[in-house]
């Protein structure tokens, strides 16, 4: 073997081995990670301590002070970072209310009427990120922004949609600078800061980012019904990593063969071989090989829950990578079309790049039973003097049938319960559904899932994406450090809302094998 | 600065039993783990002053279980189902590893610890973890027959 092959060999080594460790870890009751333990699991592993020790008493009880009466020091306390003002309003279904506008009076006071800043407010009316005419104008069309603070990122994600808008498409740099000079502009966002409190407490709790670490959580959240994006947030504030570049969402992709499925007839109750490895025929005669282990034939929803790369590899050869695609393309995604092709038999397993928000806002349509709307930023501009420049008009399409939709929520759903997404659960009634993700060698792990209000994409990587991801305490799995992240995020942005249930249909059916008509024997 | 023990036990037990778990199973190390927490305890005041009482109280831990009769076949030989899958050839190939060997694989591989973390509980060299990472994995490869298959 080449040092080349060597290395790809023991990627794969390490990756059963990081498998291999969940198993392991799984097997005992309590986190083994390095990292400080809380003090409740220290408490509730001390009294169960003290009854291996009660069975063994005779052995160990030697030291005369020792005994079942000790006292230990009884703090257990909960540790609980956020606080419980998280009483999250939801918008109607249908519309947007604006948010209180500044009066010109407002604005002449606050803002000098020369070279004025203009800002970017939250959807509450609070105030973001300040922004000048050269930065706004300077970061248009631009691909690679180094950032300082969260407000360029915001600048920057702002400055992107802006550029799109038809609102503004008629003004020029130079009009647009005459705009912003004569007094700024006030452009009101869908982001919530109350959102982000949370999010930034919850990164922050579970990753803090500290020097030295190449990797960084970037975390998007669209609300389901509207389509806005309520929420960016890093582990590092100014970093746009998640915005700037599409990445490439290992089994995340897995959503879309099971969209292709299931709007072709297919349904969740069909089987198919898990086993592997499994080998294709490709269309110019050479072989595709997939690793994997011995495994029994398995539901559709079976081989989601344990994230089975030759079940979907399989999956996808008897749908059609061709409708993959197209289905893909109806939920938002914009692939790269030198990857995408019919041919590229990986495409379920998702090696391909994919823009984060575009995933959140693919989701998000199977969370809206299968409506999409693609996720906006911006709510309305104003000029300086109130009048309204500009104000958003979300428009739903039905990408996918209500059907689709709704077998898998029910999958993703179960994947949350019992698959790979266990650690994203949720408490007090709410259910969530989501799908975990993992690239080759470890480079990107993400968690994408929704609950009946919020969608949120979770991804962890290095911003230029080549590292493999080695975290004290996390193996690299999507189902590890950003379930864990989502599930926390989640957990408290839904503490004071209403569960909604998902739909679950009971079907009797007698399931279909399905077999890929290129499997090699 | 560790003053008292359950500040010191707050920050070490998960690796202590981790450790453990790595080196004995799950079951047996857990109850290792219990016992060396136990001692632990019992002389906090010698341990408090020594430079790696958690490194210490994983040899303890290690004696406790030593002169037991260890169960072949101790580590999770099949995948949990709903978790991602390893090769069913894993554990039997892991368990042929030295300890040393099979502790600096597991805690760093497989549980994703860094080599200092690791390092410092088994309380050897990070030159020498990378030894035994290095020898451990080439032992792996072997056992499992480990080849390209993306042709």
């Amino acid at each position: 073997m080449s040092a080349e092959d060597l290395q790809t060999a023991d990627d794969r080594l390490i990756e059963s081995l990081r498998a291999f460790g969940q198993s392991l870890e799984s097997d005992v009751d309590q986190s083994i990670r390095p990292g400080p333990t809380t003090l409740e699991q220290v408490s509730d592993r001390r009294s169960r301590s003290i009854a291996w020790l009660a069975a063994a008493a005779a052995v160990l009880l030697v030291a005369a002070g020792f005994g079942l009466g000790v006292v230990w020091p009884d703090r257990t306390a909960s540790i609980d970072s956020v606080g419980d003002e998280t009483d999250i309003e939801q918008p109607s279904p249908t519309t947007i209310e604006p948010p209180d506008r500044v009066t010109p009076e407002d604005a002449e006071a606050e803002l000098p009427l020369d070279l004025g800043p203009s800002t970017i407010d939250g959807a509450d009316g609070s105030v973001l990120a300040t922004i000048t005419i050269e930065s706004l104008i300077d970061r248009q069309g631009q691909t690679v922004r180094p950032t300082e603070s969260r407000s360029e990122v915001l600048v920057g994600a702002v400055a992107e949609e802006l550029a799109t808008l038809d609102a503004f498409a008629s003004y020029d740099p130079s009009s647009l600078r005459a705009l912003l000079a004569d007094g700024g502009l006030q452009i009101t966002t869908t982001l919530d800061p109350r959102l982000h409190e949370v999010a930034a407490a919850g990164i922050d709790e579970l990753y803090p980012n500290p020097e030295g670490l190449r990797f960084e959580v970037g975390m998007i959240t669209v609300d389901n019904r509207t389509g806005a994006i309520v929420d960016i947030t890093s582990s590092r504030p100014g970093s746009d990593a998640l915005l700037t570049s599409p990445r490439p969402p290992g089994s995340a992709m897995k959503t879309f063969v099971l969209a292709a499925l299931f709007e072709d007839g297919y349904r969740l109750e069909d089987t198919v071989r898990a086993d592997g490895p499994c080998r294709f025929t490709t269309a110019d005669g050479a072989t595709f090989t997939v690793g994997g282990s011995e495994r029994q034939t398995q539901s559709i929803a079976a081989v989601t829950r344990s994230s089975n790369n030759c079940a979907f590899v399989r999956l996808g050869q008897v749908v059609g990578i061709d409708r993959v695609l197209e289905v893909s393309d109806g939920l938002g995604l914009d692939l790269d079309p030198a990857v995408a092709t019919p041919d590229n038999m990986s495409i379920p397993l998702g090696g391909i790049g994919v823009d984060a928000t575009q995933l959140a806002g693919a989701y998000a349509a199977l969370a809206n039973d299968g409506a999409h709307i693609e996720p906006w930023l911006i709510q309305s501009v104003s000029d300086a003097n109130g009048t309204e420049l500009y104000r958003h008009e979300a428009v739903p399409r039905q990408v996918v049938s209500i059907d689709t939709a709704q077998q898998i929520t029910q999958v993703l759903t179960s994947n949350v319960e019992s698959g790979t997404g266990r650690r994203a659960s949720l408490e007090d009634g709410h259910v969530a559904a989501g799908k975990t993700g993992t690239t080759d060698g470890f480079t990107n792990a993400w968690f994408v899932g929704y609950t009946g209000y919020y969608t949120a994409a979770v991804w962890l990587g290095s911003p230029a994406g080549e590292s493999r991801i080695r975290i004290p305490g996390w193996n690299g799995f999507g189902g590890g450090l950003p379930a864990a992240i989502w599930g926390r995020y989640m957990n408290e942005v839904h503490r004071d809302l209403d569960p909604i249930p998902f739909p679950i249909t009971d079907r009797e059916v007698e399931p279909r094998l399905l077999v890929a008509p290129n499997e090699q024997s | 600065m560790v003053v008292s023990f359950e500040e010191f036990l707050a920050e070490n037990n998960a690796r202590l039993i981790a450790g453990l778990v790595a080196c004995y199973g799950s079951e047996l190390g857990q109850e290792a783990a219990a016992e060396a927490v136990a001692y632990g305890w019992q002389n906090w005041e010698r341990l408090r002053g020594m430079s790696n009482p958690a490194g210490y109280l994983y040899r303890v831990g290690q004696s406790s279980v030593r002169n037991r009769i260890k169960p072949s076949g101790y580590l999770p030989l099949r995948a949990v189902d709903g978790l991602p899958d390893f090769e069913p050839g894993l554990g039997p190939a892991l368990e042929s590893l030295t300890e040393q060997q099979r502790l600096a694989v597991i805690l760093v591989h497989a549980l994703g610890w860094s080599l200092t973390d690791a390092a410092s509980l088994l309380d050897v060299d990070i030159s020498t973890l990378r030894t035994h990472l290095k020898r451990g994995l080439v032992k792996l490869r072997a056992a499992l027959k480990v080849e390209l298959n993306v042709s």
